[in-house]
């Protein structure tokens, strides 16, 4: 692996996102925690992406992860989006049921 | 060679393209829609298989972008295969929905009409990633479907169908970052997307190495290796019918597909021993795993669900089983991809016959389904056929496949392997009979012929043809077992060598 110290040092803080994020997921009770927790993952997988795309000190960066990031995001987004509306049904049968 | 390499990918984009058009025609035209999409997205794929049958692995790039930078689509024996599967799982799953899922009302769209453009785009995406070898398009192409998959499952609309689609998205966008890591990281070690390119550039280094592994890991979840299985279960027992069969016969095959293809494209040349080994490991507990928990279990679609946790762990002894002896390499991928098919259309099967059970005694309990066959004995007949193949007992697909892992594990002298492989077959054995217990007995406590004259939801004739289809495809193959091993053998399973010296595979 041939990177810049700098985005290195992202990299090395976007694996370490990513993980904190993971641990959210598997270890959080509630849903709404683990959605945000996917999503702090997300990003740190991005962040890691963005630092390795930075192949040389000069010179731009590497596009193709870039558009790799940007598919993720829209995926992650959508995902978010429909656990979200998920959990919002979950909720209001929750309460329909308390209210009978 | 070929004439149309376009037609390639036709079996990828008609079948998008019928998604959106079942999501725009009226509900009064979706069933006739339905019944000839299936039969026209599986006849896109016959052209090209003929190809391959008699020219060799085929190979397109689409839009005129070629591999490094565009997106190519290939095809060889073993994608041919799976191809020919998914059809014909498709076309039986379509008729069996249009005759399962209850007709709208007129000018009105009800929520099971959104089965169709959800499982065509699922089809759609099933396909493409038989033909893939873009890393990328496999990672955005697996999102597609998971997120069709949630869709699916919530047509059930139950309070436990929600809870499930939920479980289901989140394992599914989990693996999916974690998949996404690895390809970065390969992409930043080796500079391409492309499977061709990558096995050609592969060497033993750590970051290609940790790339490979977060692929695999993430590719294990979405495929329900033990212990990521847990997400499955719910999810496939608590969806319709017509989805459970689509998610359990073909969604986790395609996912297992991917690992093998990865995998046998070079990188069991580099990793490390251990990683095979665990992966064989875990398939075997996940055989005896799940078979336990099948036992267990009170509700017909459960004991399915966790039947398909047991069945995907003999698919993982592949990768412990080539290791030692590559001299067995051959018969061990045959016996594998009999597995996978066998399994894929049984489960299909078995899942379609439950469906019904469901539907007319009004439960799929166990408790419910007391005496059931005295009721509905094409749905029991169903299901004790693709039981055969589950069990593993011959003439069935499944007992081939079986026969070669276990001769493969003789050979490779892994007699813990060929254990498990004659236990798991036993364990089948106690949860189905233990249905069939169940189906075939009239409850005791309350005599006479009309325990439950009519069914509950009468439905439609015809409704278990296609199940009866699938079951007895399984029973086939054994009449000319050389051909799909011939085909198999197109492309050499995902050995590109041959592929990649005559055009030069930069």
């Amino acid at each position: 692996m041939s990177l810049p110290p700098g985005a290195l040092l992202y990299a090395l803080a976007g694996v370490w996102i990513s993980v904190i994020g993971l641990r959210g997921v598997l270890a959080e009770e509630e849903w709404f925690r683990r959605i945000v927790s996917a999503n702090v993952m997300g990003s740190g997988v991005f962040l890691l992406l963005v630092a390795l795309a930075r192949r040389a000190p000069d010179g731009p960066p590497d596009p193709v992860p870039h558009g790799m990031i940007l598919t993720g995001l829209v995926v992650a987004v959508s995902a978010t989006a429909l656990m979200l509306a998920l959990l919002g049904f979950l909720h209001d049968q929750q309460d329909g049921e308390d209210d009978t | 060679m070929i004439a149309q390499p376009w037609l390639l990918s036709l079996p990828v984009i008609f079948p998008l393209i019928l998604g959106v058009f079942t999501l725009l025609i009226p509900a009064q035209a979706l069933k006739a829609a339905g019944k000839t999409g299936a039969v026209a997205t599986a006849i896109t794929t016959l052209p090209p298989l003929q190809w391959v049958w008699q020219a060799g692995p085929l190979h397109q790039t689409l839009g005129g972008w070629g591999a490094p930078l565009g997106i190519d689509l290939y095809l060889d024996g073993l994608s041919c295969l799976f191809l020919l599967f998914a059809a014909l799982t498709g076309v039986c799953i379509s008729f069996y929905a249009t005759e399962y899922f209850p007709q709208s009302p007129e000018g009105h769209r009800s929520r099971t009409d959104l089965f169709w453009p959800l499982w065509f785009v699922t089809w759609g995406g099933i396909n493409s990633l038989f033909l893939t070898l873009d890393l990328f398009n496999i990672y955005v192409t697996l999102e597609l479907i998971s997120i069709a998959g949630t869709g699916l499952i919530l047509i059930a609309g139950t309070r436990g169908a929600i809870r499930a689609a939920l479980q289901y998205q989140m394992q599914a966008l989990i693996a999916g970052l974690i998949y996404l890591l690895g390809v970065g990281l390969i992409y930043n070690a080796l500079g391409t997307l492309d499977l061709q390119l990558i096995a050609a550039r592969l060497e033993p280094s750590p970051l290609i190495i940790t790339g490979l592994g977060l692929m695999v890991t993430g590719l294990l979840i979405k495929a329900a290796l033990f212990p990521v299985h847990f997400w499955l279960p719910p999810a496939h027992a608590d969806a319709p019918a017509p989805v459970s069969a689509v998610l359990s016969g073909l969604v986790v095959t395609v996912a297992y597909v991917i690992v093998f293809r990865l995998w046998f494209a070079g990188f069991h040349t580099i990793a490390p021993p251990a990683v095979p080994r665990l992966m064989g490991i875990l398939g075997a507990v996940g055989i005896v795993w799940g078979g336990l928990l099948a036992l267990r279990q009170e509700r017909l679609k459960r004991i399915l669900a966790y039947s398909t946790v047991s069945q995907v762990g003999y698919l993982f002894l592949v990768f412990s089983l080539t290791l030692d002896r590559p001299a067995a390499q051959g018969l061990v991928w045959a016996g594998t991809v009999y597995m996978a098919i066998a399994h894929g259309l049984a489960k299909s099967a078995a899942f379609l016959a439950a469906g019904c059970l469901q539907k007319t005694e009004g439960s799929d309990t166990l408790t419910a389904l007391r005496g059931a066959a005295l009721r509905q004995p094409a749905a029991v007949i169903v299901l004790a056929l693709a039981s055969i193949n589950l069990i593993g007992l011959p003439p069935s697909t499944g007992f081939i496949g079986k026969w070669m892992l276990l001769k493969a594990s003789f050979y490779t002298r892994q007699w813990g392997i060929a254990f498990v492989i004659l236990g798991g077959g036993l364990l089948a054995a106690a949860y189905l009979f233990r249905v069939f217990e169940v189906l075939m007995n009239p409850p005791a406590e309350t005599p006479g012929p009309a325990v439950r004259p009519a069914p509950r939801l009468p439905l439609g004739r015809g409704i278990l043809l296609p199940a009866m289809l699938l079951a007895l495809a399984t029973l086939i193959p054994v009449l000319y077992i050389t051909a799909p091993e011939e085909l198999l053998r197109i492309g050499a399973p995902l050995n590109f060598s041959r592929f990649i010296t005559p055009g030069g595979g930069q």
